[in-house]
């Protein structure tokens, strides 16, 4: 694994990982430290060549995704990991990594924490198109699966008049057949309706979100929180069905308001 | 903008006092230039500012949230079960909480507690957004019942439990129209007004209301209700007659049960 930071025009930073935990710090293709590191973080120091700045790089073992997380800081600031430096949107000229106002034009440049924000931002409007193309999906393996037990069902009526009472009594209610024949006629196209309704309505906030990302992820959040009691009103066992998922796309659209403020914010 | 002076460019930035770049015209640490001493830190997020708005998200949030989970308990404790007790119960608790967090955010509430003001265009515009909004839901739910879709009866448990009719227009049609305004229009729309432009937080807390209640196939004549409520609450300044408007239709959904009946 080999991780780069653009510092400023002269001072590119390299981190690689090897085998048996080896860790290699470089400097312009320069090696300042090759260590093995196990466990717990480690921290590399050393000063910018040219500008003088202090420079640390902290390492941190991950254990989920098994690659180590870093955080590049020069005098203080977090550095954007990335081989080029982006230009200044305001004058156009190359800042260094580390500075937080261009020196030409005076402008604020974005923080590398703004970086991770338009990832999170990212991923809550991604979820909002792949929960906008289940519901869609979900909607029509619904309508065949309803349609099906539908038909089973009114097969066992078909003898019985539509006036004549159906034999049991259904959540402590008495119905006719013939409204039991209407009931499950329009099953399987009232779970198709629904669903699709839902996919329309992420879809619209998918294309909002391209707009208005703050308030279309809001919606976005409120719909899919509804989505979950409405279904745990109908059978209370789907609240813990698919609990773990449920929970990341929680998180990632939470995170997805959180990223969008701060954004909407940093971009005045 | 003015470049810093070369005096100062030699001894660091006068505001943070940190080395400045050569041929910088602007201190790269604070944004310090020579023309502005209070520019420093120009375009930098306003750090409270986004707490501020946070706040205002979470307490959107929170108060939704509650609302959400009280028909979830409802549902849980409803099934099977045909008494309108524990709906009551509900709207109490419900009215209880939304009047806790009006008391929270007064200040916000009150202007909009006044009576409505408005001149003859306003009113017409007012007129006109009800009549669209009667109009559209009205072919709307015509449309549902003509597609066989099964229709809720909100009167059904009362009549059948022998409740007089004057209680069912309190609990469906009076509580819902007070307690509603107050967290949709009162609250969640000012708080939402702090965070998002006056036309956002409109569409936001119509959706929001479009979709509190919990059925896909009610969500598009919610929202256009919230809407239509939002409306006459921006064009008036006042929660009343979103509550008068809202309050009627609801009536008048009790009414038509009631006679079909």
């Amino acid at each position: 694994m080999k991780r780069t930071w653009r510092v400023d025009k002269a001072t590119m930073v390299d981190f690689k990982t090897g085998s048996f935990g080896r860790q290699i710090v470089s400097v312009n293709g320069e090696e300042f430290y090759r260590r093995r590191a196990w466990r717990g973080k480690a921290l590399y120091e050393f000063v910018v060549p040219g500008s003088g700045t202090k420079a640390a790089l902290e390492v941190r073992p991950a254990v989920v995704s098994g690659q180590a997380n870093t955080e590049l800081r020069v005098g203080g600031r977090v550095i954007v990991e990335q081989s080029e430096i982006i230009p200044c949107k305001g004058c156009g000229k190359l800042p260094n990594g580390y500075d937080a106002f261009c020196g030409s034009c005076g402008k604020a440049l974005p923080k590398a924490e703004s970086y991770t924000q338009r990832r999170q931002l990212k991923s809550a409007t991604s979820a909002i198109r792949y929960l906008a193309i289940l519901f869609l999906i979900v909607g029509i393996a619904l309508f065949f699966l309803t349609k099906s037990s539908s038909e089973q069902a009114l097969t066992r009526v078909a003898s019985l008049p539509d006036s004549a009472n159906y034999p049991t009594l259904l959540a402590g209610k008495q119905y006719t057949v013939g409204q039991i024949r209407k009931e499950l006629a329009w099953a399987p196209w009232g779970a198709l309706l629904v669903n699709a309704i839902l996919a329309a309505v992420m879809t619209i906030l998918y294309f909002w979100g391209k707009r208005a990302p703050l308030a279309a992820i809001l919606v976005a959040t409120a719909t899919y929180f509804v989505v979950i009691v409405a279904n745990a009103i109908a059978d209370p066992r789907t609240l813990a069905q698919g609990l773990i998922v449920k929970i990341i796309v929680i998180v990632m659209l939470v995170n997805g308001i959180k990223a969008a403020l701060a954004l909407r914010n940093d971009d005045g | 903008m003015d470049e810093l002076p070369a005096t100062e460019a030699l001894a660091g930035c006068p505001s943070c006092r940190r080395q400045l770049q050569p041929a910088s015209r602007f201190c790269t640490h604070c944004g310090y230039s020579a023309s502005n001493v209070s520019s420093a830190a120009p375009g930098r997020p306003d750090e409270q500012r986004l707490q501020t708005q946070w706040g205002q998200l979470k307490r959107v949030g929170g108060l939704f949230l509650w609302l959400l989970f009280s028909l979830l308990i409802l549902g849980m404790i409803d099934r099977g079960l045909r008494s309108p007790w524990p709906e009551v119960i509900v709207a109490a608790i419900n009215a209880v909480v939304v009047a806790a967090f009006a008391v929270a955010g007064y200040r916000d509430l009150l202007p909009l507690l006044k009576l409505p003001l408005f001149d003859i265009r306003s009113a017409l515009q007012m007129s006109g957004a009800v009549i669209a909004f009667v109009v559209l839901v009205s072919v709307y739910f015509n449309l549902l019942a003509a597609s066989g879709s099964p229709v809720a009866h909100y009167t059904d448990r009362f009549l059948a439990v022998g409740w007089p009719i004057w209680s069912t227009y309190i609990v469906i049609s009076v509580a819902p129209a007070i307690v509603e305004e107050v967290a949709f229009r009162g609250i969640i729309q000012g708080s939402l007004e702090r965070v998002f432009s006056r036309r956002d937080a409109w569409l936001i807390q119509g959706a929001l209301f479009g979709l509190l209640h919990l059925s896909p196939l009610m969500f598009p004549s919610h929202v256009l209700m919230g809407l239509c409520f939002g409306f006459l609450r921006n064009r008036s300044n006042s929660l009343y007659p979103g509550m008068l408007v809202h309050g009627g239709w609801n009536a008048w959904v009790i009414y038509s049960e009631i006679a079909a009946h």
